[in-house]
């Protein structure tokens, strides 16, 4: 789809969703739910019960499962899956059960095996007589979205020691591969491709396109800089984190992930001042060494607004505006030009107080303490799932950075890179007990020894494309994406 | 081999030759102290080759020596917004023509031919768009094809969601 068709799909899936019905952010939800439709329209034929089974509120929620269409249709119990079908929703199929050890051959075709790996499902939940009946029905669908919410079957595969690291790896089936393509694939098409008409002003706004884009810009810049910049303490020592400090939460961050992850491979523990770094520091060096650099600072964060944020995709909606046709783009150069001088000064402190940047194993972050000591255990918290996500990062097979750098970012590049790394990270955090040993490791002086384990801890921030991470691992199985990824075996990820 | 280190230090580089092929990093590690004992791995070049790093200490280099090994070799050293002993145009000259202008990225500044890439003399200076040096890295003498593939370092860091 083209961005301003996806943006307001996107919105009126997340009005639709709520925020959060699975306790993620919408943004999660909505992106989701545009690959969903995306994934629809390319069928007509299936459109009718698209509109039935894919986002009638009782969704499939396993990034394995969900959207695709016949599985959710099941789980609505419009329909079974038996002995006889055949097809992706097949492979997805018998691919969950074999990554949930319920022995299955992987062929796209329900046969006797499917049936008996199905019935043998059905029975270790509890099902019994004839509802361990060896059918994919509604309520087995159900159990096995369930099966996978916490990632507990990838984590038993992946830490039993009596496992050879490539048993029950396979070769994909061209089938397979195209599934997998599409799976990463995050490019947007639309359906038929028209771009929407550009309305400068509007009936339900008193101001032009432009005057709106300005004033959402100068607002956003304010929000950003009382967040950023105005609420952080001074940068004194006393309010910054130190060293020791920070390697205490990336060494533990090592070791939880070493705990799923260290039969495939194991790297050395980040550290600060050596691949941890203060972004702070960072960037006003590298601002301040370059003229060039600052302006090109400013204007950046100018750009990532105009592109990025909530509310002035909401305008472009509103008046059918893309930014990168000439008649719009004639309407915001002056506006963007103006903006980036007025708010020069601003802007660069954002750029600078920036909370994180990451990229090849290293983490540029911000080492400011909070103003109480719930935020200080949340800042800790933070730290340490960052720091799981980028010393996945680390241990990716040169073979796989190689395989995954040959893909266009949008075609599997940047879901190999970042989608993978995070759904990896959440293999890592989602086996995390958070018992008071935990707590009071990552939370250091901040811990609250009288009352531990009261305290919300922050999930993790994700790039929206772990989503797509999972759904090719439904396809290619978690043992395929683990060989690729920390072996390099990426004969296993053909695409 | 001390007179190698002896550039480093005294960050003149107008008649480098390159790091020694089989440079020791034991050697390097013995010269300049280490900011922390910690060791990271990292890839180098598009041929994405495994190596080790540790950042180290040395006066002029405001942001620390960033010093890459593979077993024992010590293969590339790295220093951001280096304080020369010479001016950046002594040691251009000195260095005379570079094989190559490569293409980097300054935080979220891309500085087309940027790169003043003299394999032959195992050193690439990274040049601002003011003329100011804003990165130098050290390697043994090798082709363009050899730095490209095994000494370069792009990545480059994206904000985090
Ligand atoms: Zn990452």
């Amino acid at each position: 789809m083209a961005p301003e068709r996806t943006a307001a799909v996107a919105r009126s899936a997340q009005r639709k969703d709520g925020q959060g019905e699975d306790g993620q952010r919408g943004r999660f939800v909505s992106a989701e739910r545009v690959l969903a439709l995306q994934g629809a329209a390319g069928n007509s034929a299936v459109g009718a019960l698209v509109q039935r089974t894919v986002g009638d509120g009782h969704d499939l929620r396993g990034n394995r499962f969900k959207g695709n269409v016949t599985l959710e249709a099941v789980y609505d119990g419009e329909r079974t899956l038996q002995r006889g079908a055949t097809g992706l929703p097949v492979t997805i199929l018998q691919q969950a059960l074999a990554d949930a050890a319920f022995a299955s051959t992987v062929n796209g075709q329900f046969g006797p095996r499917t049936r008996d790996a199905v019935r043998a499902f059905q029975t270790a939940k509890g099902m019994t007589g004839a509802a361990a009946n060896g059918v994919l029905n509604a309520a087995t669908m159900d159990l096995l979205d369930q099966h996978f919410l916490g990632h507990a079957p990838e984590r038993a595969i992946a830490t039993d020691p009596t496992r050879a690291l490539t048993d029950g790896t396979r070769a994909l089936s061209p089938a397979e591969q195209a599934a997998l393509r599409a799976a990463v694939t995050t490019e947007q098409r639309a359906p038929g491709g028209a771009l929407p008409t550009f309305h400068q002003t509007i009936a339900s706004s008193p101001d032009p396109y432009e005057v709106r884009i300005r004033d959402a810009l100068n607002a956003d810049i304010t929000a950003q800089h009382t967040r950023l910049v105005t609420s952080r303490p001074p940068r004194t020592p006393a309010n910054l984190m130190g060293a020791a400090e920070i390697d205490r939460v990336a060494g533990r961050a090592k070791a939880v992930t070493d705990a799923v992850f260290g039969r495939y491979q194991t790297g050395p523990a980040l550290a600060f001042g050596l691949n941890i770094r203060d972004q702070f520091d960072v960037r006003s060096a590298e601002i301040a060494a370059s003229p060039a650099a600052a302006d090109a600072a400013a204007a950046w964060r100018v750009d990532k607004l105009l592109q990025g944020e909530d509310d002035i995709k909401e305008i472009d909606r509103q008046h059918g505006a893309v930014q990168s046709r000439a008649a719009e783009a004639a309407l915001i150069a002056p506006i963007r030009t103006a903006v980036i001088a007025a708010r020069r000064a601003e802007l660069l402190a954002i750029h600078r107080n920036w909370p994180a940047s990451a990229g090849g194993g290293e983490i540029n972050l911000q080492r400011y303490r909070g103003p109480t000591a719930a935020a200080n255990r949340n800042i800790l918290w933070r730290l340490f799932s960052t720091v799981i996500h980028e010393y996945v990062h680390t241990l990716e097979h040169p073979t796989h950075v190689t395989f995954r750098e040959a893909q266009a970012a949008q075609r599997g590049g940047f879901v190999l890179r970042e989608g993978m790394t995070d759904y990896f990270a959440k293999m890592v955090w989602d086996g995390l007990t958070f018992d008071t040993a935990l707590r009071a490791h990552i939370e250091g002086t901040f811990h609250d020894a009288a009352n531990p384990t009261a305290h919300p801890i922050p999930p993790p921030a994700r790039y929206d494309e772990w989503i797509n991470a999972e759904r090719a691992v439904g396809i290619i199985g978690v043992r395929n994406a683990m060989a690729a990824f920390f072996l390099g075996r990426t004969d296993l990820i053909r695409m | 081999m001390s007179e190698v280190w002896d550039a480093v230090a005294t960050r003149d580089f107008r008649d480098w030759r390159g790091l020694p092929r089989d440079a020791r990093y034991a050697d390097f590690d013995a010269r300049f102290p280490r900011l922390t004992d910690a060791e990271a791995r990292g890839l180098l070049g598009s041929a994405n080759e495994i190596a080790y790093y540790r950042v180290h200490l040395a006066e002029g280099y405001p942001q620390h020596l960033k010093a890459w090994r593979q077993d024992t070799r010590l293969v590339l050293i790295e220093a951001t917004l280096p304080v020369l002993a010479t001016t950046l145009p002594e040691l251009t000259a000195a260095l005379g023509e570079p094989a190559a202008l490569l293409d980097f990225r300054w935080d979220v500044l891309d500085v087309p031919e940027g790169v003043h890439v003299h394999p032959d003399r195992g050193i690439a200076l990274f040049v601002g768009p003011e003329g100011q040096l804003l990165r130098l890295s050290l390697f043994a003498p090798c082709d363009l094809a050899e730095y490209m593939a095994t000494r370069r370092t792009t990545d480059r860091l994206v904000e985090r969601p």
